[in-house]
């Protein structure tokens, strides 16, 4: 007995994992089912790895009584099959873990930003990670403005912000072409969605296309 | 001797996997958001540190801010403060997300400079959201607020952190973050840059050639910032 916990303790201490120590079983592509009791376990920005024939890696995005939710990505999901080596982590880097996960592209309003014909501009990156219950999203990308107005927006940007109010302020962005940039900051609006916003006497002009433009912003989740 | 060694690697594995370390020394009220602890408290702890202890029912959590040799200053809060009362149950963490630990605090609301923003009659404007954090040596805050502007002036807000945050040790005049005013009735916004002001203030003023008229209503002020600590 006393090898085994030297063993378990040996394992924790040397990579940061340690063994669940229980079943885990697929509910859907971002979520677990696990034994009653989870919330006294786990909570948000706990880093989790599993075996479904190849090794996975997830973060918490919230803990219910029996379901744990990891931050929806393309790089690693829940697939409908037996969950093996188990393992979770409340540190910042256990071996293995890739800190930074890719997202599938936000949906952009296609009125304010647009491919230049109606259809979404393109994302070329959307990246997120999770520390604790701290989300820093990256974004990446080019497309068309589309309407004079001095901001243009998106939603199904990574997990849920929490402890917000009306409009936050989450970081600088930047959009920009030939000889111009414009800067400003990526707002969060309740209930609408996430918003590159300018100053409002520097509009960009309707059909304008913009080279690149990009963020990386921070939220509490 | 193998059941009582198999109890004691039991305790380290639950140690181990829950994040927290117990202190095994005596910590001692200093004041609501300093304690007091034996000498040599500097070969133990560190800024980012987590701290978790009881004063009475269920933990109160923390993080060290400063460290001298028989004091630990912890990020200052509105959620948890260390009462004048004994301290029981103490555990610290190095990592980062120790179970129970909450990550985000709540602050008070900063007392605003009246050459920024006030509630339209010289009072102080309303702070909706004042959250702060510490990981590692970097802190960051987030504010949201509304009121209206006072004076003409670049400045969209501006107060002194001296009672609020953590020393800021890098130079004045250096980036903290960035800002944001919106006024909703005249669909206008300006973007605010964030820098430490003097040796006092942290400001975020907009752009030179923009200038916020006076007594401009702001519906939405959202700053943030961060740096070393």
């Amino acid at each position: 007995m006393a090898e085994t916990r030297l063993k378990q303790s040996q394992s924790i201490v040397g990579d940061g994992w340690s063994p669940a120590d229980e079943t885990w079983t697929y509910a859907s592509a971002s979520t677990i089912t696990v034994p009653s009791g989870a919330a006294s376990k786990y909570q948000k920005g706990d880093r989790i790895k599993w075996t479904q024939t190849t090794v996975k890696y997830g973060v918490i995005t919230a803990v219910a009584d029996t379901t744990l939710t990891i931050a929806v990505n393309t790089d690693y999901t829940v697939a409908n099959a037996a969950i093996s080596a188990n393992y979770y982590s409340h540190q910042a880097n256990p071996i293995g873990y890739p800190g930074w996960f890719t997202l599938a592209a936000p949906t952009w309003t296609v009125g304010e930003i647009d491919n230049g014909s109606g259809g979404q501009p393109t994302t070329t990156e959307h990246e997120v990670r999770v520390d604790g219950n701290l989300c820093i999203t990256r974004i990446l990308g080019h497309g068309t403005k589309a309407g004079t107005n001095w901001y243009f927006s998106c939603s199904n940007v990574g997990p849920a912000i929490a402890n917000t109010n009306s409009s936050m302020t989450l970081g600088a962005c930047n959009a920009g072409w030939s000889g111009t940039d414009h800067n400003g900051v990526v707002r969060y609006i309740t209930g609408v969605g996430w918003f590159f916003t300018f100053d409002s006497d520097r509009t960009i002009a309707d059909n304008q296309a913009i080279s690149v433009f990009s963020s990386t912003f921070s939220y509490e989740i | 001797m193998s059941t009582q060694l198999s109890q004691q690697l039991s305790h380290s594995n639950e140690t181990l996997r829950d994040g927290w370390v117990p202190v095994n020394e005596t910590w001692t009220y200093a004041s609501a958001s300093t304690i007091t602890v034996p000498s040599g408290a500097a070969n133990k702890y560190q800024k980012g540190d987590r701290l978790r202890f009881k004063q009475g029912a269920g933990y109160k959590y923390y993080v060290l801010t400063a460290v001298a040799d028989t004091t630990l200053t912890v990020l200052i809060n509105t959620d948890y403060t260390v009462a004048n009362a004994a301290i029981t149950d103490n555990y610290y963490s190095h990592e980062m997300n120790p179970f129970g630990y909450p990550d985000w605090f709540n602050a008070t609301a900063p007392t605003w400079s009246s050459i920024s923003i006030d509630n339209g009659s010289g009072g102080q404007p309303t702070t909706n959201v004042h959250r702060v954090r510490v990981t590692g040596r970097i802190f960051e805050s987030q504010i949201q607020a509304s009121g209206t502007k006072a004076g003409t002036n670049v400045v969209g807000c501006r107060f002194d952190p001296s009672t609020l945050y953590p020393p800021y040790i890098s130079t004045i005049w250096h980036s903290i973050g960035y800002g944001f005013i919106y006024n909703q009735t005249d669909d206008i916004s300006y973007t605010l840059y964030g820098f430490a002001y003097l040796t006092t203030g942290f400001s975020w003023n907009c752009d030179a050639d923009y200038s916020i008229p006076d007594n401009k209503v702001i519906g939405s002020l959202g700053v943030f910032c961060k740096y070393e600590i």
